[in-house]
């Protein structure tokens, strides 16, 4: 890596305090929290125009949160700021000469929409989420029915215990209609005839 | 003038049972019970005695099971406050605080059914005692109602045995009850009416398979559990077997002690097991209310582990050792020749010192108390058995209840009470038909 990349590493990572990842195809991947950040170092001691917009291009492409592209003082007079801001590329200015103090951030880059996820390695814990919520939901909705149910049966009793106790203060307040004919155990029962028939002593 | 219809609404039933008393006009399906005791309301701290209402502080005991339940830790000596007046049905004469028990169940058992009725002249009340009670307590009963009848309105009071109380709920006009109680066990004949002269009472009943079971526990080594009367019931309805045969069961059981063998788990923390060596004497529990007139059970008592005995109550002797069969026997010859057959076409059952039941897989050896004595019948007067009819009765529990309101509602109001027959009514001050 030569000296400009380590110096944008150091700003990202120490200045920046993002996490450095590792660099790919020419590209440096950074972590800041849950995003990834993209660098596209494009240090030369010539610049040409199309080639610096075929990097902005390069970099556009990348699954990044944000995009950065880090080139020389020399750069400057190819690049259209406006054009950067609209398409939300930051843009860092590197000078080796300055040392550590030789990188600035000119343009903030602007947060890009997510990339889509790998669903590949989610499935799985999905599959256990829902798993787990539908455990966690059959407990629930158990201890509510039982809840419910011993509710109901108090309720249920309640009921049952003022029923028999309003007939029985009833009958007390106000007797009910006098049985005109005996039951059929009394009328059968042939002790009643002979019981009956019983006179009194002389 | 009472009609049909206000006897079919106000009898009202009251069953002095040892344990329980069973009471309630004609109108219910079935009595209200409450346990046959009451609670002194003596040696309180001024601080529980603020908590009860004034009226019940004025008579000084309570009664109903909930009621007694609610002063029975307020009372610092409970086993000299808490009070069972009746011993095998009877009170005795001179006991007072028994008497004043019975009376607060008498007033318990009417304040239960307040009647706001214009035309309710006053109950009809119909008592159930024991065969056995003596003259005193017709009395005694009589002046407790009379007295009751200031408070309640009351219309006439009769009295009637419990074994005829018994035929009557069983439509038996011709039979033998024989009622097995805790302490006793009373044989009755009827036909149209208790046969008094054929009445034969035995001075045993659950409480002497109680005592057996008690004495077994204590040989297995539960010398503790057999000091608890509950435990002691517990086991001997769980474990308690009545043979077929004393002699080929025993045999049976120590030939083959596996099949005999027995847990009962009282609590979560206590279960007996009655082992494979004393197997056997489950056997004895139940026979001992049958006949303990039997090697094995008489060794218990000459040890003195066991008392069977004669004891008499008012004239009456109630035989210790005699076995159920005899009894029965004993009682028909007592009863004239000419009904004897008809009066032994039905012998009932009733009361818990006949509820035995028996185990799935020992029916070859143990059997229920119908046939227990069938069989016993046989062996005493194999022709007497073959015309009889065992049975137990339908509503062990109420049925001496249920006789009583009848009564109550058949027994013709112009019949007054007479002492020499002890039937009729009892009118209150002097009132009559």
């Amino acid at each position: 890596m030569d000296f400009a990349k380590l110096l944008v590493a150091r700003f990202f990572s120490e200045t920046l305090g993002m996490r450095y990842v590792g660099d790919s195809g020419g590209v440096m991947w950074f972590e800041e929290g849950l995003n990834r950040v993209a660098v596209v170092a494009y240090f030369a001691e010539v610049y040409e125009e199309a080639e610096l917009y075929k990097r902005v291009g390069e970099l556009l492409a990348t699954p990044a949160a944000k995009v950065y592209l880090a080139v020389l003082p020399e750069a400057a007079p190819f690049i259209d700021p406006k054009y950067l801001k609209t398409q939300g590329v930051g843009l860092v200015v590197v000078d080796p000469s300055k040392g550590p103090d030789g990188v600035e951030i000119k343009i903030y880059a602007k947060p890009r929409p997510a990339p889509p996820l790998d669903t590949r390695d989610i499935e799985p814990i999905k599959s256990a989420l829902v798993q787990h919520l539908e455990t966690q939901l059959k407990k629930i909705e158990a201890s509510l029915y039982e809840k419910l149910r011993r509710y109901i049966d108090e309720k249920i009793e309640e009921a049952r215990r003022q029923l028999s106790a309003a007939p029985k203060q009833e009958a007390a307040a106000k007797p009910s209609e006098p049985p005109t004919a005996p039951p059929g155990s009394v009328a059968d029962n042939e002790w009643v005839k002979i019981l009956r028939s019983r006179k009194r002593e002389a | 003038m009472i009609s049909d219809a206000y006897r079919l609404k106000y009898t009202f039933g009251v069953d002095f049972g040892t344990s329980y008393v069973k009471y309630g006009p004609i109108t219910l399906n079935e009595p209200r019970v409450t346990q046959t005791r009451g609670l002194f309301l003596r040696d309180l701290p001024e601080s529980v005695k603020m908590r009860i209402p004034p009226e019940i502080l004025s008579r000084g005991l309570v009664v109903g099971d909930e009621e007694v339940r609610k002063y029975l830790s307020s009372v610092r000596d409970v086993q000299r406050n808490l009070k069972y007046p009746l011993k095998d049905g009877i009170a005795k004469r001179d006991d007072e605080d028994a008497w004043k028990v019975l009376k607060e169940l008498a007033r318990f058992s009417l304040a239960q059914f307040p009647q706001a009725d214009p035309d309710f002249e006053g109950w009809l009340i119909s008592i159930a005692l024991s065969a056995l009670a003596p003259d005193y307590m017709y009395k005694a009963f009589f002046d407790i109602y009379t007295e009751l009848a200031q408070e309640f309105k009351i219309y006439a009071v009769t009295i009637l045995p419990q074994p005829l109380a018994v035929a009557i709920a069983e439509n038996a006009v011709n039979c033998i009850i024989v009622e097995g109680g805790h302490g006793n066990i009373q044989i009755a004949p009827i036909s149209f009416a208790l046969i008094r002269e054929g009445l034969v009472a035995l001075n045993r009943g659950g409480a002497e398979a109680n005592a057996i079971t008690r004495e077994i526990l204590k040989d297995i080594g539960y010398s503790d559990i057999a000091r608890e009367e509950y435990a002691v019931e517990m086991v001997k309805r769980a474990v308690g077997l009545v043979p077929k045969n004393l002699k080929e069961a025993i045999r049976t059981a120590k030939s083959n002690p596996d099949r005999f063998v027995s847990k009962v788990r009282l609590s979560p923390v206590v279960e007996v097991e009655i082992p494979r060596e004393y197997a056997w004497t489950r056997f004895l529990i139940g026979e001992i209310v049958f006949d303990p007139n039997h090697e094995e059970i008489k060794s218990y008592i000459e040890q003195s582990r066991l008392h069977i005995e004669n004891a008499v109550i008012g004239d009456v002797t109630l035989y210790g050792e005699m076995d159920v069969a005899t009894a029965v026997i004993t009682s028909l010859r007592n009863v004239s020749v000419e009904i004897q057959e008809r009066v032994a076409s039905q012998v009932i059952l009733s009361g818990g010192a006949f509820s035995w039941r028996v185990p799935p897989g020992l029916e070859d050896v143990a059997v229920n108390s119908v046939t227990r004595v069938k069989i016993a019948l046989e062996e005493k007067n194999p022709v007497l058995a073959s015309r009889v009819n065992v049975r137990l009765v339908a509503e062990p529990q109420y049925s001496v209840w249920r006789g009583a309101v009848i009564y109550g509602y058949a027994l013709p109001l112009s019949l007054e009470w007479s002492d020499s027959t002890k039937e009729g009514w009892y009118f209150i001050k002097g009132r009559s038909q």
